[in-house]
C-alpha cells in the first residue's frame, strides 16, 4: 500500500498532475455515463438539421450545442460516445499489452540465455520499424474492425513494456533478497511472480499510463486510414476522417474530435511524466 | 576494440536481423485472406485455366518455403518481383516513390533539429523561466497531437482561411518537371525559379506536419540532457578556469549533450517514416507510405514484401550509421 500512497501523494502535491488526473476522471465519467448524459443517441438522425454549426457560430441552435454532422447527428452526443469508444479501446490495448509484455519481459529477463537474445533482437527490430506499418499489415491480415485494431495496436505496444520489465527484472535479479528467497527454496514461478514482479510496479505503471496515450493515438490513426471503427460507431479518429471532406465549410467536424484526443493524450502524458519523475528519480527509464 | 573491429561486429549483427525481418514479412503477408489472383481477376472469377496459369507464373502454386527461398535469392540479385496490380517491377515503383518520402522526411528532420536544438538549449539555459515553460508546454502539446489531425488543422489555417499554400501534391500541374533526381526541390530548379517556388510551397505544410512531433522530442531531449550536464564537474571546472560562455556551453557542455540527441534522432527515424505514412495520406504526397497503404488494400504481395524489405534495410542501415556517428562523438562507446 506504500506504493499507492506514494502515487496519490505525488498527484496531490503536483498541480499539473492533479489537474490532469481530475480531467481524466471527468473524461472517464463521461465515457461510463455516456448513455445517460448524452442529449441524443450517437446515431439519431435529425434530417432538418444538416451541418448545423456550434451554438456560438452564426446559425447555431441551442438544441445542438456543438452542431450536427452531414447526416444531422448531434455532434456533442457523438463526441461523448466517442469518449466511450476511444477510452475503452485504449484501456483494452493497455491491459493486453501490459499482460503480454510483462510475462515475456519477466521470463526473458529472469531466464536469460537464448530466449533473452531472441526476445531482445525482436524487440529491437520492432522498436526501429515504423510501427504503424506493422499495425496496418496486421489489420490487413485479420481484416478491418474494432477488435482487430485493438490487437494490432496492442502488438505495437509490446516492445516498450517488454523492455521496461526486462530491464527491471535484470536489476532485481541480482539483489540480495532474491538470493535469500532462493536459499529459502522458492521455485522459479514464485520467485518471478511473487518477488520480482511487485518490484517492477513503478516503471510499469508509468509505462501503462504513457501506453494509454500512445494507444489512443494509434487507434485514431488506424481509424483515420479507414482500418478502424466502422460507421456509425463514433471513434474520434474515424470521426476526423469522416469530417475531412467537409472540412472547408464545417470545421467543427474535424477540429473538435482532434481536441478531445489532444486533451486526453496530453493529460496522460503529463500524469505519466510527473509519476516517472517521482517513482524513478534516477531517470533510468528516461529515454 | 578498435574502430574497424567495432564496425565489423556491428555489421555482422545486421545479418540475423535481416533474416528475421524477411521471414516475418514474407509469412505474415501470406496470411492476408483472399489471394492476389482472385483480386486481380475480379470477384466473378475467371476460368480455372487462366487462374492456374497465373498461379504458376507467379510461383504461387509452390509450397511456402520454396516461395520464400525464391524470393530471397531473387532479392539478393536485386529483383524484387513485379507488382500484381500495375505489372511493373517493384524496384522501379520503389525508386519512383522513394525520393518523395526522403525529401519530405529529410526536410522535416532538418526542421526539427535546427529548431529543436536551439530552443531546447535556450530552455535549459534559462531553466524555470517563462521561456522554459513556454517551450516545454509547446513540446508537451506537440507530442500529444495526432499527426493527421495536425495536418488537417494546418490545411484549414493556411490553405483554406489564409489561402497561402496548396492543399496536396508536390508541385503545380502546369509545370512539367523531368524527374532527374526525383527530388522535386532539385528538379524544379532546372525548370525555373517559379517552379521551384511552387515546389517549396507544396512542401511547407507537409514538413510542418511531419516535423512537429520530432521537434517536440528533440527540444525535450536537448533540454533534459543539457540540464544534466550543467551539473557535471567538468562544466564547473571549465567555468572556474574562466572560459567564456561560448567555450563552456557550446564546446564543453553541448558536445556531451549531443550523445542522447543522436540516440533520439536515431530512434526517431522509424517514427518519422510512420508519421510519413499518415502525412502522405493527408497531403496526397506520392511517397512510400501511400504506396504501401494502397498495396495492403489491393493485396499486392510483391509490392508489400519488397517495400517493407527495403524500408527495413534502410532503417537497419541508418541505425548502423547512427552507431558510427556515436563512436565519432563519444569514443567511449567501443568499450
Amino acid at each position: 500500500m506504500f506504493f499507492l500512497k506514494k502515487v496519490f501523494f505525488t498527484i496531490k502535491t503536483n498541480k499539473f498532475a492533479l489537474v490532469s488526473f481530475v480531467f481524466l476522471l471527468f473524461f472517464s465519467l463521461v465515457a461510463v455515463l455516456a448513455p445517460w448524459i448524452a442529449p441524443y443517441s450517437f446515431s439519431e438522425v435529425h434530417s432538418e438539421f444538416l451541418k448545423t454549426p456550434p451554438v456560438w457560430e452564426e446559425g447555431g441552435v441551442w438544441r445542438f450545442f456543438l452542431g450536427t454532422d452531414d447526416l444531422g447527428r448531434d455532434f456533442l452526443s457523438r463526441l461523448i460516445y466517442g469518449a466511450r469508444v476511444s477510452m475503452s479501446l485504449g484501456l483494452m490495448v493497455v491491459f493486453l499489452s501490459v499482460l503480454v509484455g510483462t510475462v515475456i519481459g519477466l521470463l526473458s529477463g529472469y531466464y536469460g540465455g537464448w530466449l533473452d537474445r531472441i526476445v531482445v533482437s525482436i524487440v529491437d527490430i520492432m522498436m526501429s520499424f515504423p510501427s504503424i506499418l506493422l499495425a496496418i499489415v496486421i489489420v490487413a491480415v485479420l481484416g478491418p474492425g474494432l477488435f482487430n485494431t485493438v490487437i494490432a495496436v496492442n502488438v505495437m505496444a509490446w516492445p516498450g513494456v517488454i523492455r521496461i520489465v526486462r530491464g527491471e527484472t535484470l536489476r532485481e535479479k541480482s539483489k540480495d533478497y532474491v538470493e535469500a528467497a532462493r536459499v529459502f527454496g522458492a521455485g522459479s514461478f514464485r520467485m518471478v511472480f511473487k518477488h520480482i514482479l511487485p518490484n517492477t510496479t513503478g516503471p510499469l505503471l508509468v509505462q501503462a499510463i504513457l501506453g494509454f496515450s500512445e494507444g489512443i493515438l494509434n487507434i485514431a490513426a488506424l481509424g483515420f486510414l479507414g482500418l478502424g471503427a466502422r460507421p456509425p460507431l463514433p471513434e474520434w479518429g474515424t470521426m476526423i476522417s469522416d469530417g475531412r471532406a467537409l472540412m472547408t465549410d464545417s470545421w467543427w467536424l474535424v477540429v473538435l474530435p482532434g481536441i478531445c484526443i489532444l486533451l486526453v493524450v496530453l493529460c496522460f502524458n503529463i500524469l505519466g511524466g510527473v509519476l516517472r519523475d517521482a517513482l524513478d528519480p534516477k531517470g533510468l527509464n528516461q529515454i | 576494440m578498435n574502430l574497424s573491429n567495432f564496425f565489423f561486429r556491428r555489421f555482422l549483427s545486421i545479418i540475423p536481423t535481416l533474416f528475421i525481418c524477411t521471414v516475418l514479412v514474407f509469412f505474415i503477408i501470406r496470411l492476408i485472406p483472399g489471394d492476389p489472383v482472385d483480386h486481380l481477376l475480379g470477384e466473378r472469377g475467371a476460368d480455372p485455366e487462366l487462374r492456374q496459369e497465373l498461379m504458376v507464373k507467379w510461383g504461387l502454386d509452390r509450397p511456402g518455403y520454396q516461395q520464400y527461398l525464391i524470393f530471397v535469392s531473387r532479392a539478393l540479385k536485386g529483383d524484387l518481383g513485379q507488382s500484381l496490380v500495375s505489372g511493373r517491377s517493384v524496384w522501379a515503383e520503389f525508386k519512383e516513390h522513394f525520393p518523395a518520402t526522403v525529401e519530405l522526411s529529410f526536410v522535416a528532420l532538418l526542421f526539427s533539429l535546427f529548431l529543436g536544438i536551439p530552443l531546447g538549449f535556450l530552455a535549459a539555459l534559462k531553466v524555470n523561466s517563462i521561456w522554459d515553460f513556454t517551450f516545454s508546454g509547446f513540446s508537451l502539446i506537440g507530442y500529444s497531437m495526432s499527426v493527421f489531425w495536425w495536418g488537417l488543422i494546418l490545411i484549414l489555417l493556411f490553405s483554406v482561411y489564409l489561402g497561402l499554400t496548396p492543399v496536396s501534391g508536390r508541385i503545380d500541374v502546369l509545370y512539367e518537371i523531368k524527374p532527374l533526381t526525383g527530388f522535386m526541390l532539385v528538379d524544379s530548379l532546372f525548370t525555373g525559379s517559379a517552379a521551384f517556388k511552387s515546389a517549396l510551397k507544396h512542401l511547407v505544410l507537409p514538413v510542418l506536419t511531419l516535423g512537429t512531433i520530432p521537434l517536440a522530442y528533440v527540444m525535450r531531449m536537448t533540454r533534459f540532457s543539457l540540464l544534466e550536464i550543467f551539473q557535471e564537474d567538468f562544466v564547473r571546472t571549465a567555468k572556474g578556469k574562466g572560459l567564456g560562455f561560448f567555450r563552456v556551453y557550446l564546446v564543453h557542455a553541448f558536445r556531451n549533450a549531443l550523445i542522447p540527441i543522436i540516440t533520439v534522432t536515431g530512434l526517431m527515424l522509424g517514427s518519422l517514416l510512420a508519421g510519413a505514412v499518415l502525412t502522405e495520406t493527408v497531403f496526397s504526397w506520392p511517397g512510400i507510405g501511400k504506396w504501401l497503404v494502397q498495396a495492403v488494400l489491393a493485396r499486392d504481395y510483391p509490392v508489400l514484401q519488397g517495400g517493407i524489405l527495403m524500408i527495413t534495410m534502410i532503417i537497419i542501415m541508418l541505425n548502423f550509421f547512427v552507431d558510427l556517428l556515436y563512436s565519432k562523438v563519444d569514443p567511449r562507446v567501443f568499450n
